[in-house]
């Protein structure tokens, strides 16, 4: 067992462990780059085609902080980077006109990984160079963004509803170019909701919505305060995050009753977790070595050329 | 029709048998796959809940195990004798052994649990030192009652059973079942010998009460056999000849009364002679010629005496003479015949007493001379004539006499030539009776045999059966005190604590199952939820939380398993100790107890450990009996 662990460990660290020539950039580099400039914005809706998106293959540099759990940085040639791809493929199919999207992403509970998720699929659609694509952490209560990111949590938008700060000052670059990051920030002892109700909450995010074809709010779950039913109203659509083997099902279907007795969007559910009608191990186990070695083929093939 | 119409029916036929078929076999393969589903999602349910089985299951089983130790033991002790019954005894007429046997065999688990049965046993056992005596040390009547009623109860905790009935062999086995294994082998033990000592007084009266029967039989038998004899000797008297046996015997005494005949007719000729010579010589005498005729020479038969002494004794001897003849020819009597023979001894004895008076006579002076022939009347003496004419009269008159005696005899003779005679005509006639009568007595004299016969037999029977050599009472296996519980049986609790533990864990799985409203599958949130399924995203692993499930696996998964398997095994083996090996289980238990016994010694002054040394307290610790070991440290801890 010492050596599978060892084994293990060993393959991580490797996986973990650029090669020389793809760093390019070191830890730090989100603070000498220009938001400004980088928010190249697009002038107009459907601009970009979803059937010549240019997916970028630069080599991504490894962030020291940034949370383990985001594969869709980390490793691509994952399977769980795959399914990332896939959603994201599946959120484009689902808005054939291209236009601007401000996506609620919630769960029934907390800690159903609603946070991993919105980043995961952040990064995931970061990698189609023009997606500009923004993180927005809704939830003032346990903000979490923060921590995977490893950037700082003030100012954020609490403050920028407070009116503590601009709204530049709250986007935060990130490793990726064409992905930002919005915290929490600091409420000072006022309640979520009265935040959410002030004025400037709307500007946000038709802010938002003008400036960034995808918009990704992570927010509190719906069953445990309303946050979702404010936010959810200045979003295109909500995402509702269930996952398996934890959520339970009257919980569910009351958060989905909320959402249409408030005439909130459901884009659809996004599922998280073992679905243990599968025969996990042998199945997992083969599907992911062949899948992974699908991948090296596929990214070797691509470097050779 | 045409070849095409009907080649396309039988396609069509085919085809149609091919789609029953293909239904058919779907419907098994369907039924088949049902079931497959049904193990599978079980056996699903269960490794996806193995947690919630294999903590209920080890918590009730370790819960049941230690429970087991508490439930009430059960000993067994049990004693195997063998009954070899007598077969002469056995083989008695009218089923008076088997009977016995049988009565054996039937009131055995009766006879050895009587209160006068066990009263003794529990006293031998010592378990009625409780109760109240009198002064001299004697059980109250009360206390009787209750030893009695203490005895019923021990005698309910044995059961008598048999291992086999043979015909002349019973082999039973008593046994104890109850909750104190001291108490088991001296009963059964004690028990079995009461049942010999029952069985062989009881073998003893029936012997005797059966001897006494078959006497009483073969008496009245006897008394039947010799009435019978008599009848038949009777009826053989009184028809002579009837014996087939002796067929020749009426002829025979027929003959012999016709030569009888014979003789007496010339017996009377002969006397008849004589008589007249001496009326010829009395007619001389008195006609005065002096010459004297000549007399034949009489004998002395026919002039035994002269004088009436002689006359009447010469008289008994021809009486007891015909008696004899009588005899001989109507009864069969021969020389040897007791009756006979002392006849002819009375015979002897009067003869003796006539040759006595003969000698008398003479000195008498009667003439004693014979009257012969040198006799002459003619000489003149008158006087001469005169003896010769007495002694002539007198002699006229014996062969008067004998001449009557002989006309006597011709006529019984005759008598019974007549009777013979007619015996003779009637002779096939009473042999069938004598025949039946015989055949009678016949049948009796068997019986009477036989059941005198029968009656020597018991009576040596019992003689054997007084030194106790008839039954034989074999003891196959003795009664041995046993520390090992017969109940409950160790596989027993086994099996049924691991069904109480699968069944809780089961239930556990069941109501977890049924009570869980988590989303297990993508087809129940689907189904459910009614919105669109955007994406099922795995669970992402980081290494840290590869490190925690790794851990979780390989470290605190198989603790924690490690620890209840453990503690199942544990209680387990205690309780399969207790039911296997008490003595070593309550050593187990003990031996917490015998750690701090020895720290406490350790700690004592050297002094102290002479009287409690580690030694003496090991020691110290045995077993007496079950459920009475001594305190460890009851005479080492100094207190």
């Amino acid at each position: 067992m010492g050596r599978i662990a060892e084994a293990l460990k060993r393959a991580e660290q490797e996986r973990r462990t650029p090669s020389p020539g793809r760093l390019s950039r070191s830890a730090g580099l989100a603070d000498s780059i220009n938001v400004s400039a980088m928010l190249n914005l697009p002038t107009g809706v459907g601009q970009a085609d979803a059937s010549c998106l240019e997916v970028s293959d630069e080599v991504l540099p490894i962030v020291e902080g940034m949370s383990g759990s985001l594969v869709t940085y980390y490793d691509r040639a994952c399977p769980v980077s795959e399914q990332f791809r896939t959603l994201r493929t599946r959120l484009i199919s689902l808005n054939p006109r291209n236009e601007h999207r401000v996506l609620a992403i919630t769960s029934t509970v907390p800690k159903e990984g609603k946070s991993v998720s919105t980043v995961n699929l952040a990064f995931s659609m970061a990698e189609i160079r023009h997606l500009k694509t923004v993180v927005v952490d809704g939830d003032f209560r346990r903000s979490s963004l923060a921590k995977l990111l490893n950037l700082r949590n003030t100012p954020g938008l609490a403050d920028l509803l407070r009116g503590e700060a601009t709204y530049e000052e709250v986007l935060q670059p990130t490793p990726l170019p064409n992905l930002f990051f919005i915290a929490a920030g600091n409420t000072d002892k006022r309640s979520a909701a009265e935040l959410l109700s002030n004025r400037k909450t709307a500007d946000v995010f038709r802010r938002l919505h003008a400036q960034f074809h995808y918009s990704l709010v992570d927010t509190p779950p719906v069953t445990t305060v309303t946050d979702v039913s404010i936010i959810g109203h200045m979003c295109s659509a909500v995402i509702l995050v269930v996952r398996l083997n934890k959520a339970l099902e009257p919980m569910a279907r009351r958060a989905v009753r909320l959402l249409q007795v408030n005439n909130i969007p459901i884009l659809g559910a996004l599922l998280v977790g073992d679905d243990r009608s599968i025969q996990r191990y042998g199945y997992q186990y083969s599907y992911d070595r062949n899948y992974r070695d699908y991948l090296r083929q596929d990214s070797n093939d691509d470097t050779a050329e | 029709m045409s070849d095409y119409q009907n080649q396309q029916q039988s396609t069509m036929a085919t085809q149609a048998d091919g789609e029953r078929g293909s239904r058919a076999s779907s419907a098994d393969q369907a039924h088949v796959s049902d079931l497959r589903e049904t193990v599978m999602e079980a056996l699903r349910i269960l490794s996806l809940r193995r947690w919630v089985f294999l903590v209920p299951f080890c918590l009730a089983t370790t819960t049941a195990f230690v429970a087991s130790q508490f439930l009430p033991r059960t000993y067994t002790t049990s004693t195997l004798f063998e009954r070899i019954d007598d077969p002469v005894l056995r083989e008695l007429p009218d089923g008076q052994g088997a009977g016995a046997f049988e009565y054996f065999r039937r009131t055995l688990p009766r006879d050895i649990k009587t209160p006068e049965a066990m009263g003794p046993i529990v006293t031998m056992l010592g378990l009625d030192n409780d109760l109240a005596r009198d002064a001299d040390g004697n059980l109250t009547p009360e206390s009787i009652q209750v030893r009695n009623d203490r005895g019923i109860a021990l005698a309910s905790l044995v059961s008598v059973e048999w291992w086999e009935r043979a015909k002349h062999t019973d082999t039973v086995e008593l046994k104890y079942r109850g909750p104190d294994p001291a108490v088991g082998a001296p009963l059964v033990e004690e028990m079995r010998k009461n049942y010999v000592r029952l069985a062989r007084a009881k073998l003893r009266e029936t012997l005797t009460v059966t001897k006494e029967f078959f006497e009483g039989i073969a008496a009245e038998h006897r008394e039947r056999v010799n009435q019978l004899d008599r009848e038949l000797t009777q009826f053989k008297l009184d028809n002579p000849g009837v014996d087939p046996t002796d067929p020749d015997n009426i002829t025979y005494q027929r003959t012999l009364l016709r030569a009888r005949l014979d003789d007496l007719g010339r017996e009377r000729a002969s006397i008849e002679s004589e008589a007249e010579v001496r009326r010829n010589f009395l007619a001389v005498a008195e006609s005065g010629d002096a010459v004297i005729p000549n007399l034949p020479l009489i004998g002395e038969t026919l002039i035994p005496s002269i004088s009436p002494a002689a006359r009447r004794l010469d008289k008994q001897i021809r009486t007891i003479e015909q008696q004899i003849n009588e005899l001989q020819v109507t009864r069969g009597m021969t020389e040897r015949h007791p009756e006979i023979v002392e006849l002819r001894k009375m015979q002897s004895r009067y003869a003796e007493q006539l040759a006595q008076q003969h000698q008398a006579d003479q000195l008498a002076g009667l003439a004693n001379r014979p009257v012969n022939a040198d006799f002459q009347l003619g000489q003149g003496h008158t006087t001469e004539w005169d003896p010769a004419r007495l002694r002539t009269q007198m002699e006229l008159v014996a062969l008067g006499d004998r001449l009557a005696d002989n006309e006597r005899a011709v006529l019984t003779t005759e008598k019974s030539l007549a009777r013979f005679n007619e015996m003779h005509a009637n002779i096939f006639l009473n042999r069938r009776s004598f025949m039946a009568r015989a055949e009678e007595l016949k049948d009796a004299q068997v019986e009477y045999q036989n059941h005198k016969g029968q009656a020597q037999e018991l009576a040596r029977r019992l003689n054997v059966e007084e030194m106790e050599k008839g039954v034989q009472f074999a003891s196959i296996r003795a009664a041995e005190v046993s520390v090992v519980p017969s109940s409950p049986a160790s596989k027993t609790i086994l099996i049924m604590t691991l069904l109480v533990g699968a069944a809780t864990g089961t239930v556990c799985v069941v109501l977890s199952e049924l009570f869980d409203r988590r989303f297990r599958t993508v087809e129940q949130v689907t189904r459910s939820l009614g919105v669109a399924l955007l994406e099922c995203i795995d669970e992402i692993v980081t290494a840290a939380e590869r490190r925690r499930r790794f851990l979780r696996r390989m470290v605190f998964a198989p603790a924690a398993g490690a620890a209840l398997f453990g503690m199942t095994v544990v209680s387990g083996s205690l309780a399969y100790l207790s039911l296997e090996s008490p003595e070593l289980y309550l050593r187990v238990k003990q031996f917490p107890q015998t750690i701090l016994g020895f720290l406490h010694v350790t700690e004592l002054k050297p002094d102290e450990l002479d009287a409690g040394s580690p030694a003496l307290i090991t020691d110290n610790l045995r077993v007496k009996s079950i459920g009475d070991i001594e305190e460890p440290f009851a005479d080492s801890v100094v207190q």
